[in-house]
C-alpha cells in the first residue's frame, strides 16, 4: 500500500443515530469505509475514532489521510438531537404585536407524524415544543400588507401600514437581554415582500448587544427564509435561534479535531438541499439534513456516472424505506418540508418515506385477519430473533434463510432463528390459518407491495414514467429486499453497490458545493398582456436574480471563494393566476430582457405543469411567477467513481461460500451464497443467489442473476 | 341490459344490496368473508393499495387548487365507491363527508341516470344538493364512473368546501335562508363532463352563479382530476388482481370494517341508554320583515338525543323532541346529518386503515317526518343546515366519552363541544372591482377536548377534519385584502373549566382597511348560540364558553396607531379599550351566534373569540400546582384561580393550606346557594304551569308538544295536566 | 399475540390523573385492548372507596352503580347514596341555578361568551353529602335534567362481559324518573 501514503483524498462522514459511517476515497476512485459508533456529546470523538478506522484499511493513520485530504466534510445528527430532546439554545423572540402565541399553537398542525390510521385519533394529535417560552417573547407594533391577488385594486405588496414602534423593539430587546437570551429571533408579518422593519429591527437589536459588549447572535426571518406564511417562516426561524448555535460549536469541534490531524482546509458540511458548504454558512438551520438526504447524493453521482439522468433512489434500513428521485441529473426540493414534526419552510431534497423496514413490527388481530404493518420498529434490535418483543420483517428474512444467523454484522451479533421461528408461527402463522413459511412470504409480499406503492406515487405526482428511470436500492437491507420491487415494476435498469451500507457516507463525498437562495416576488403575466407590461413584469424578477446574486458573492466571499469560481443556476416557482401551490422551473439565464424571455417562463410553467396533471387541470387564466430561486456553484473535487477491468463472468472459487436453503415461491431450494467482496467486475452471479457482505445481504430469485459492471455496480436482471 | 355487473341495472344492484343487508345484518350478506380467510395478506396488500391509490390521487391533485380551505387547511377529500355506492376507501381530509357520498351516488340510480343522460366510461358527474345527499351545497362532489369490461366496477369521487356558493349572503355558511332558492347554487345530479374533460359551459355556471367563479373552477378542476387519476389507479389494480376479485374485495373490505366497529364497541363501552342535549338560536326578527315577513321570527331549537347502545354493539339515535323544519337556513336531510354526526365517531370507535362508510350500517336514526332533520317540504332551506347536525357529532364524543369512561379506557375518553366560526365577505374596491372571500382558521382548528387525566391544549383538534389546520395569516390576508390581523392569540380564562379544563381558546382582531365602495361580512358558528352545543360539561366540568364574533364600527384606531400608539390583540381587550375609553367606537355588533350580513366601513373591527370546549371534572378539585402553572403562563388570570377554582397564590405560588381552606369555605357556600332538588323542581314546575318563559322557550314548546313522546315525556317529569298546551306567539 | 396485559398500577394512574403522556399514548395505541380492563378498573375503584358495597358500574367522577341487597343503587364515593339507578340521580341532588349575568359570570370570567341568560338558566348539581360539583347544564326553563346515563346492566354483564348478575329482570332497564316527580306531586 506504499502509493497510498501518497494519495490526495476526500473524506466524508455520516453520522447517523447509531454509527458514524467514513468513506474515505482516493484520487483513483479507490475507496475504504470505516465505522464508529456515534459520540453524541461529544461527535469530534466518533469523528476521529471512524475515520482512523476507514484510514486503517489503506494502513494509514488517521493524521496521514488528513494531511493528505482535499477536503473533509461531516454531516452529523448533532442539531436534531437538540430539536428531539429540547437542549438548544435559550431564544428570544421579537415578534409584530398579537402575534406572541404563533409559536405555541404553531397553525393547529398537531398530527404531523401521525399514520394514516392515528390521524383521526384526535386524542394523539399534541404540539411540538414551542422552542422558545412564552416569557421570551415580546411583540413590537407594526404592519406591512402583504399585498394581495387583485393587485392595483388594493395595498401594493410591502406597503406599510403602521410603521414600527422602535422603542417596543429597544425595550423588548433590552429585557430579553437582561433575561440572558442566547439568540434573538425576529419575525415579523409581510417581511418577505418589504423586509425594512425586521431588518431595521434586527439593526436596533444588534447596536444594544454590541452595546453591551454581548455577542448574542439576531437573526431576523428575511435574513433565514425571505417566503410567504409566517407560521412556517417562524419555525424555521426558531429553528435557526434554538439549534444552531450549539450545532456549529459542534462542527467547529469536529473542525479542530480534523485541524489537530493536519488537515488544512475548512470543514464542509451537508445542506439540506443537496449541497455541501463550508460550517461557517449562516443560514446553519439549512444544514439540518433528513438522514435519506446522503443517499440520494449518492445517486446523483451513480446517475452521472451511469450517463442516465434519471434515477430512482430507495434506502431500506431499519425502520424506515425513503425514496427520491434524480431527476435530470438534480434533486428536486420540497420548501413545506416537515422535520421533525416541525413545518418548515426550507427547501429540502423531496424524500417519500413510510415506515418500513427490516424492524418493522407485524401484527395480525386474529378476529377479523387484519395484518399490520408497524408503525413500530425494532430498529438496531432486529425482532424476536434477538431483544425485540414484536415480530418484524427481521424475523421473517432470518427464517426464510435470506439472512444468515452466523454473519449478521460479520457475525458479530448473534440472532436465533429458533426464537423466530417460534414466535411467526405463535404470532402469525396460527392466527393466519395458514403454514408460517407461507404466512411469512405473503407478509413479505405486503411489505414489497407498499415498498412500491411508495415509489410509484412519488414517480405518478410528477407523471414519471419508471421505464425512463434505473432504480438503485441501497441501506443495509435494501439489496435483500429489492427482488420484490424489481417483480412489481418495470424500470429501465435496477441496481445496487457492494457498499450500500455505507452508501449516504459515499453521498456526501460527492456532493456539489453550492448555495441555494428563494425569494418571494409579484410577477403577473395575464393573458394578452402588452409586451411592455411583460418586460416591465420581468425586471421584477431580474431585480430579484440580481440581489440574490451579490447576495451569494458575499457569503461565497466570506467563506473563502472568489467571485471568479462561483457560476449560476436560476429558476423559477409558478402557477396559474390564482392558484397557491407553485410548481418550480429551472429557466437557461436570470435575466429577463424580452417578452419572449417571458414567454419561455411561461412555457416553462406549462411544461412541468402538462407532465403532472391531465389537460382538465389545464387553467389559461394567466400566470404568475410566486418566486424566484438561485443556486450558486463552484466547482469542487469529488470522488470519480474507478472503473475497474472486466474479469471473466465466472466469479472466483474463494467468493463461493456454499450452498444455503431458502423458502421462495412457495418451496424451499438451495441459494448458492457468495462473499460480495470476493466477487470482481463482470462476474455474474446466477440466482438463485445469496450473496453475503458484513454490512447487508443481497438475494437473487431463481429467475434473476446479478453483473458487476466496471464500477462494481451490482445490475439486477432477469435470466 | 345494466352497466352493473351481471347486466343488472344500477337501481337493481343498489336495490339487492339492501335488502340482503336487512335479511342477513351482513352488508352484501356477507356472512362469511372468503377473501380474507383464503389469504388475509393478498386481501390486505389489495387494501393497502387501493387506500394507497386514494391519497397519491389527494396528494398530487390538492396543488390545482386557488382556495385556502382546500391548499392549506386540508378541506377535500378523495374516495373509492363499489358501484352500489358504499365507499370501501378513501384519502383523509374531511374525512366525515365520505359519509354523503352513498346518497349520492344511490340518487343518481333512482333517477335512472343509466338511462338518462347515461353513464358511460369518461363521463363526470356534480353534485351538491341536499336533497340527492350532498351535506349542504358549499360541499361539492364529483363522481367518476369506472369501467372494466363494460361493467361498471366502481365509482370515484373527488369533494371540496368551495369559499362562496352564491347564496344571498356570501360564503359557503351563509344563515339567511328561507327556502331552497335563497340558498344559493345548487346542482342535483348534472353530467359535468365527458371524456374526462369538464364542459365549459359548467365553467360558465360557476363563473356566473358564484361570487368566487374562479377559485370554484378551479376547485371543480382539482376534484375532477383527482377522480380521473383515481380512476386510471383503480383500473390497474383492477388488471392486477382481476375484476371478480375486485368486485368482491371491496365489498369483504366494507364488511369487514363493519365488525370492526361492531367489536370496539362492545368491547370498550357499556350498552344502555344515554342522555344529550345542545341548543341552537336563529334569529331573523326585524331582519326578514319586509321581504319575508312569514320568517321575521326567531326560533330557539331544541337538539335532544336519546341515545341507544344494543347490546348488538350498534347505535341507536332517537330524536323525538327536535324541532319541526321551517323557514330557515337550519333544515337538514339524513345524508347531512349522517356525515356530519359521523366525524364523532372516527376517533372512539370508527377510526381505520381504510376509511369508509360501513359506519353506515352501525348506526340508525329515528327521525320524526316534518322535523327539522327529515323536512317534507321539497324547498326547504338548507344552507348550512349541515352545522346543525353537528350537535349530533358532539353526542357522539359525549355518550362515547361516558360510555368508555364507565367501562374504564379513560385514555379513549374525548368529550368535544362545537366550536369554531367561519367568515365570509364579499365587497368591491375603491375603483369597482368586485371580489369575495371567506375563511376558517377557527373552523379548522380548535381547543383540545380534556380528557378525565389531562386538560387540553389550544389548537390540537380539527371540528370538520381531523388534520387541524388554521392556514397561514399572509395567505388569509392575501386573497382577502382589506381585512387586516392585528391579533391572533390565545385568550386567558376563555375554556370550560373543571378539574381539568379544555385546551384555551383563541381569537383575532382584525382591522378593516379601506375596503373601498363596499364591504358585507357575516360569519356563522355552530357552538349553539349561547345555549351551548352540548348544552353541559361532563362529570361536574362547566359547559363550553360559546364562541363570539363582533364588530366595533367607526374605531379611531388608525389615528391611535399611526400616533404612536397600538392596538388591541383580542376580544377582551378590545371590549376593554372601548369601555375605558382608549378606543373611541360607535356601534358594536356582538354576536354569539349566527350573524346577519354586516357592511363594514375603513377602521371597523371584527373581532372572533373561538375553540372553548367544555370542562371536566368539579373544579375545586382541579390539581392547584396546575392553577398555578396556568397562571405562569398567562392562560388564567390570579382573580379567576381563586374565584373559580379556590387557589390562593402568592408570588405566584400555591399557598396550600389558604387554598384547602377557601376551598372548604366554598363548599359550605354551596350548601347555602343550593337547594334540595324537590324545592327546585317545585319552583321550576310553577314557572311552566305558568307559562313564565322567554317567547322563543315557549314557542319550541309549543312546537315540540305537537310530538306525543315527547308531550308524554314533558308532562308526566313535571306533572302536568294532560291539556296543557301553549301558543305559537309571533312577539 | 402479543401480551397487551394493563398492570393494575397503570388503570390507578389513570384514574389518579398521574399517568404520563407518555403512557396514556401507549395505552391508547394498543393495537389490540387489554379485555380485563374493566375488572381492574372496578377493583382500583373499590379500593379507593371506605364502603362495602360491590361497585357495579362508574357513571361519574364520585357516581357509582352498586348492589346493595336487592336493590341497586347510585351511591357517592363520600358515600351518600342517591337511590334507585333508574331514576335520574339529578333528582337526588342539591341543584343551585344561575339566572343572572352577575351570578354567571363567576363561572364563565370571559363574560361576552357566557350563556344566554334571557333564555337558559345554569343549573349546577351538587353531592348533597360531599358538595361535590357532579353535573351543570345550561338549560332554559323546563328542560328536563339530562339523564346521562341509564345502562343496560344486565347485558353488559351478561353478553358482553360474560358474567351475569345474580339478580337480572327485564325491570332493571327502565327510566322510573317520571314516577319519583309523580310522587311528588301526590305529596304536595
Amino acid at each position: 500500500m506504499a502509493t497510498s501514503r501518497k494519495r490526495r483524498c476526500i473524506i466524508a462522514l455520516d453520522a447517523g443515530g447509531t454509527m458514524t459511517d467514513t468513506f474515505l476515497v482516493g484520487e483513483h476512485g479507490e475507496f475504504v469505509l470505516g465505522k464508529a459508533l456515534t459520540n453524541h456529546t461529544t461527535e469530534a470523538l466518533s469523528y476521529g475514532s471512524s475515520v482512523e478506522d476507514a484510514a486503517s484499511y489503506w494502513d494509514m493513520t488517521g493524521r496521514e489521510v488528513h494531511e493528505k485530504a482535499i477536503s473533509s466534510v461531516y454531516t452529523g445528527t448533532t442539531m436534531l438531537n437538540i430539536l428531539l430532546t429540547q437542549s438548544g439554545s435559550k431564544v428570544g423572540l421579537l415578534i409584530t404585536r398579537g402575534m406572541r402565541d404563533l409559536p405555541y399553537v404553531e397553525r393547529g398542525l398537531t398530527w404531523l407524524g401521525l399514520t394514516y390510521e392515528e390521524i383521526p385519533r384526535q386524542m394523539l394529535h399534541e404540539h411540538t415544543p414551542p422552542l422558545v417560552h412564552p416569557k421570551l417573547i415580546r411583540e413590537v407594533t407594526e404592519r406591512t400588507s402583504v399585498g394581495s391577488y387583485y393587485m392595483g385594486h388594493h395595498y401594493m405588496p410591502g406597503q406599510v401600514i403602521f410603521p414600527m414602534r422602535e422603542d417596543d423593539g429597544v425595550r423588548g430587546v433590552n429585557e430579553l437581554l437582561d433575561q440572558g437570551v442566547e439568540y434573538i429571533g425576529i419575525l415579523f408579518l409581510g417581511s418577505y415582500v418589504n423586509p425594512s422593519h425586521e431588518l431595521r429591527a434586527a439593526k436596533i437589536a444588534r447596536d444594544i448587544v454590541a452595546g453591551r459588549g454581548l455577542e448574542t447572535p439576531v437573526a431576523a426571518s428575511c435574513e433565514v427564509c425571505p417566503l410567504a406564511r409566517e407560521s412556517q417562516r417562524l419555525k424555521t426561524l426558531l429553528i435557526q435561534c434554538y439549534v444552531t448555535k450549539v450545532g456549529s460549536e459542534q462542527l467547529f469541534e469536529v473542525e479542530q479535531r480534523a485541524k489537530g490531524y493536519g488537515y488544512r482546509w475548512d470543514l464542509l458540511t451537508l445542506l439540506s438541499y443537496g449541497a455541501v458548504a463550508n460550517i461557517r454558512h449562516p443560514r446553519l438551520v439549512e444544514a439540518i439534513v433528513s438522514g435519506p438526504t446522503g443517499g440520494m447524493l449518492g445517486g446523483q453521482a451513480v446517475a452521472k456516472a451511469l450517463g442516465n439522468a434519471n434515477l430512482v433512489c430507495a434506502d431500506l434500513g431499519g425502520t424506515s424505506w425513503d425514496v427520491g428521485l434524480v431527476i435530470d441529473n438534480m434533486l428536486p426540493v420540497n420548501k413545506d418540508p416537515n422535520f421533525a414534526n416541525h413545518r418548515l419552510r426550507i427547501p429540502m431534497v423531496d424524500i417519500n418515506s413510510i415506515g418500513a423496514g427490516t424492524g418493522t413490527a407485524i401484527r395480525v388481530e386474529p378476529k377479523t385477519k387484519r395484518i399490520t404493518l408497524g408503525p413500530d420498529s425494532a430498529g438496531s434490535r432486529i425482532g424476536t430473533c434477538y431483544d425485540y418483543p414484536e415480530i418484524t420483517v427481521g424475523d421473517i428474512d432470518l427464517v426464510l434463510g435470506y439472512l444468515n444467523p452466523d454473519y449478521f454484522l460479520g457475525g458479530k451479533v448473534k440472532v436465533s432463528r429458533e426464537r423466530a421461528l417460534e414466535a411467526l408461527t405463535e404470532r402469525l402463522a396460527r392466527p393466519m390459518g395458514q403454514d408460517v413459511f407461507e404466512a411469512s412470504e405473503k407478509v413479505l409480499d405486503l411489505l414489497h407491495s407498499d415498498m412500491t406503492d411508495c415509489i410509484n406515487s412519488i414517480l405518478s405526482s410528477r407523471g414519471l414514467n419508471p421505464l425512463e428511470f434505473n432504480l438503485i436500492v441501497y441501506g443495509g437491507s435494501g439489496p435483500m429486499h429489492m427482488w420484490g420491487v424489481d417483480r412489481r415494476v418495470k424500470f429501465g435498469g435496477i441496481l445496487t453497490v457492494p457498499w450500500a451500507a455505507a452508501f449516504s457516507a459515499f453521498g456526501v463525498a460527492s456532493a456539489d458545493y453550492f448555495h441555494r437562495y428563494d425569494k418571494a416576488v409579484t410577477c403577473l403575466i395575464a393573458p394578452g398582456m402588452p409586451d411592455e407590461h411583460k418586460v416591465f413584469m420581468g425586471m421584477g424578477l431580474n431585480q430579484a436574480w440580481e440581489e440574490l446574486e451579490n447576495r451569494a458573492y458575499q457569503e461565497m466571499e466570506a467563506e473563502g471563494i472568489p467571485r471568479d469560481r462561483v457560476s449560476f443556476r436560476y429558476g423559477v416557482a409558478a402557477s396559474y393566476i390564482g392558484q397557491l401551490h407553485t410548481w418550480e422551473s429551472a429557466i437557461p439565464s436570470g435575466r429577463v430582457n424580452t417578452a419572449a424571455d417571458v414567454d419561455n417562463i411561461v412555457a416553462a410553467f406549462e411544461k412541468t405543469y402538462a407532465t403532472i396533471y391531465p389537460a382538465a387541470a389545464r387553467f389559461p387564466n394567466g400566470h404568475q411567477v410566486a418566486e424566484v430561486y438561485l443556486e450558486a456553484v463552484v466547482p469542487r473535487t469529488k470522488p470519480e467513481l474507478a472503473s475497474y477491468p472486466l474479469k471473466g463472468r465466472t466469479p472466483s472459487k474463494k467468493a463461493f461460500k456454499g450452498d444455503r436453503k431458502a423458502y421462495m415461491d412457495g418451496r424451499w431450494m438451495p441459494f448458492q451464497t457468495w462473499e460480495m467482496d470476493l466477487l470482481e467486475p463482470g462476474n455474474r452471479v446466477e440466482g438463485p443467489a445469496v450473496i453475503e457482505h458484513p454490512m447487508t445481504t443481497l438475494v437473487v430469485p431463481p429467475r434473476n442473476y446479478v453483473e458487476l459492471d466496471e464500477h462494481k455496480f451490482v445490475w439486477f436482471r432477469e435470466k | 341490459m345494466g352497466i352493473a355487473f351481471g347486466g343488472k341495472t344500477l337501481k337493481d344492484a343498489v336495490a339487492n344490496a339492501e335488502t340482503l343487508f336487512k335479511e342477513t345484518g351482513h352488508i352484501y350478506g356477507l356472512r362469511t368473508l372468503p377473501l380474507v380467510e383464503e389469504d388475509p395478506a393478498k386481501f390486505m396488500k389489495f387494501q393497502m393499495r387501493l387506500v394507497a391509490a386514494c391519497v397519491a390521487a389527494r396528494s398530487t391533485a390538492r396543488y390545482i387548487t386557488a382556495n385556502p380551505m382546500a391548499l392549506l387547511m386540508e378541506e377535500l377529500q378523495f374516495m373509492l365507491a363499489v358501484p352500489e355506492g358504499d365507499l370501501a376507501a378513501s384519502s383523509y381530509g374531511l374525512i366525515g363527508h365520505l359519509q354523503s357520498a352513498p346518497f349520492i351516488i344511490r340518487a343518481m340510480a333512482s333517477l335512472d341516470f343509466e338511462e338518462n343522460p347515461g353513464i358511460r366510461p369518461g363521463d363526470i358527474f356534480s353534485c351538491n344538493d341536499t336533497r340527492y345527499g350532498a351535506p349542504h351545497n358549499a360541499d361539492c362532489f364529483t363522481t367518476i364512473p369506472v369501467f372494466y369490461d363494460g361493467e361498471l366496477v366502481a365509482w370515484t369521487m373527488g369533494m371540496s368546501h368551495i369559499s362562496d356558493v352564491g347564496a344571498i349572503q356570501a360564503g359557503g355558511l351563509g344563515t339567511m335562508s328561507v327556502d331552497a332558492f335563497t340558498d344559493g347554487f345548487i346542482y342535483p345530479p348534472t353530467k359535468s363532463g365527458e371524456d374526462f374533460r369538464l364542459h365549459r359551459w359548467w365553467e360558465l355556471h360557476w363563473e356566473r352563479r358564484t361570487r368566487t367563479g374562479i377559485f370554484n373552477v378551479m376547485d371543480e378542476k382539482m376534484r375532477a382530476t383527482g377522480a380521473i387519476i383515481l380512476h386510471d389507479k383503480v383500473l390497474e389494480v383492477v388488471k392486477e388482481f382481476g375484476a371478480d376479485y375486485f368486485r368482491q374485495g371491496l365489498k369483504e373490505m366494507l364488511e369487514r370494517e363493519r365488525r370492526v366497529m361492531v367489536g370496539r364497541i362492545i368491547s370498550q363501552m357499556v350498552p344502555g341508554k344515554y342522555g344529550y342535549q345542545a341548543y341552537q338560536v336563529v334569529q331573523y326578527k326585524g331582519i326578514m320583515k319586509s321581504l319575508f315577513p312569514f320568517a321575521d321570527r326567531d326560533w330557539l331549537l331544541s337538539y335532544p338525543c336519546a341515545t341507544t347502545i344494543t347490546g348488538e354493539g350498534t347505535f341507536h339515535m332517537d330524536l323525538e323532541g327536535v324541532c319541526s323544519e321551517d323557514t330557515f337556513y337550519a333544515n337538514c336531510y339524513e345524508p347531512a346529518l349522517r356525515m356530519v354526526s359521523s366525524i364523532g365517531c372516527w376517533p372512539s370507535f370508527a377510526y381505520s386503515s381504510t376509511l369508509n362508510t360501513a359506519l353506515q350500517y352501525v348506526t340508525d336514526w329515528k327521525l320524526p317526518p316534518g322535523s327539522m332533520f327529515n323536512p317534507q317540504n321539497p324547498h326547504a332551506a338548507t344552507l348550512t343546515g349541515l352545522m346543525e347536525g353537528s350537535a349530533y357529532l358532539y353526542m357522539f364524543m359525549c355518550v362515547s366519552a361516558l360510555a368508555k369512561f364507565a367501562r374504564g379506557y379513560l385514555e379513549e375518553v374525548l368529550p368535544q363541544a362545537a366550536s369554531g366560526p367561519g367568515q365570509a365577505m364579499h365587497g368591491v374596491f375603491a375603483d369597482g372591482t368586485p371580489w369575495a372571500g371567506g375563511d376558517w382558521p377557527y373552523v379548522c382548528a380548535g381547543g383540545g377536548p380534556p380528557q378525565p387525566f389531562r386538560d387540553g391544549a389550544p389548537w390540537t383538534f380539527g371540528g370538520p377534519n381531523p388534520q387541524s389546520d388554521s392556514g397561514e395569516i399572509e395567505v388569509s390576508e392575501f386573497v382577502q385584502p382589506p381585512i387586516l390581523y392585528l391579533g391572533r392569540s390565545i385568550i386567558p380564562n376563555y375554556c370550560g373549566h373543571g378539574k381539568y379544563r379544555s385546551g384555551v381558546g383563541v381569537g383575532g382582531v382584525q382591522l378593516i382597511l379601506e375596503p373601498g365602495q363596499r364591504l358585507v361580512m357575516n360569519s356563522s358558528i355552530a357552538s349553539g348560540g349561547g345555549m351551548g352545543m352540548p348544552s353541559h360539561g361532563l362529570a361536574g366540568g362547566y359547559p363550553e364558553p360559546g364562541d363570539v364574533v363582533m364588530w366595533v364600527h367607526d374605531t379611531n384606531l388608525k389615528e391611535i396607531v399611526r400616533g404612536g400608539g397600538t392596538y388591541p390583540r383580542d376580544i377582551v381587550e378590545l371590549l376593554q379599550w372601548v369601555n375605558d375609553g382608549r378606543l373611541k367606537a360607535g356601534k358594536i355588533d356582538v354576536y354569539n351566534r349566527f350573524t346577519p350580513s354586516v357592511e363594514c366601513g375603513d377602521g371597523d373591527i371584527f373581532a372572533i373569540g373561538a375553540g372553548a370546549q367544555l370542562g371536566w371534572g368539579d373544579v375545586l378539585e382541579r390539581d392547584p400546582l396546575l392553577v398555578e402553572q396556568d397562571v405562569d403562563r398567562g392562560w388564567i388570570t390570579k382573580d379567576v384561580a381563586r374565584g373559580l377554582y379556590g387557589v390562593v397564590l402568592q408570588g405566584g405560588k400555591v399557598n396550600q393550606a389558604a387554598t384547602s381552606q377557601l376551598r372548604q369555605t366554598m363548599k359550605v357556600q354551596r350548601k347555602a346557594e343550593s337547594v334540595e332538588a324537590r324545592d327546585w323542581w317545585k319552583e321550576e314546575r310553577q314557572l311552566i304551569a305558568g307559562k313564565e318563559m322567554h317567547t322563543d322557550v315557549s314557542n319550541m314548546y309549543a312546537d315540540l308538544l305537537r310530538y306525543p313522546g315527547f308531550a308524554g315525556r314533558f308532562k308526566s317529569f313535571w306533572q302536568l295536566d294532560e291539556d296543557y298546551a301553549l301558543q305559537q306567539i309571533r312577539g | 399475540m402479543q401480551d397487551n396485559a394493563v398492570p393494575r398500577e397503570t388503570v390507578a394512574s389513570l384514574v389518579d390523573g398521574t399517568i404520563t403522556w407518555k403512557r396514556a399514548k401507549e395505552l391508547v395505541r394498543l393495537p389490540v385492548k387489554d379485555a380485563d380492563r374493566f375488572w381492574k378498573y372496578l377493583d382500583v375503584l373499590q379500593s379507593r372507596v371506605f364502603w362495602k358495597e360491590k361497585i357495579l358500574l362508574r357513571v361519574s367522577e364520585h357516581l357509582y352503580i352498586v348492589a346493595k341487597g336487592r336493590e341497586r343503587l347510585i351511591k357517592c364515593d363520600c358515600g351518600h347514596e342517591f337511590g334507585d339507578y333508574r331514576v335520574n340521580w339529578k333528582l337526588g341532588s342539591r341543584v343551585r341555578v344561575r339566572r343572572t349575568r352577575e351570578d354567571m359570570k363567576k363561572v364563565f370570567p370571559v363574560e361576552v361568551a357566557m350563556p344566554d341568560v334571557e333564555r337558559a338558566e345554569l343549573r349546577e348539581y351538587y353531592c348533597p353529602g360531599c358538595l361535590s360539583l357532579l353535573s351543570v347544564e345550561t338549560a332554559p326553563v323546563g328542560q328536563l335534567p339530562v339523564f346521562e346515563v341509564l345502562p343496560d346492566l344486565d347485558t353488559f354483564y351478561r353478553d358482553w362481559l360474560g358474567k351475569p348478575l345474580p339478580d337480572e329482570s327485564p325491570d332493571w332497564f327502565q327510566d322510573r324518573t317520571c314516577e319519583l316527580t309523580g310522587q311528588w306531586a301526590r305529596e304536595d
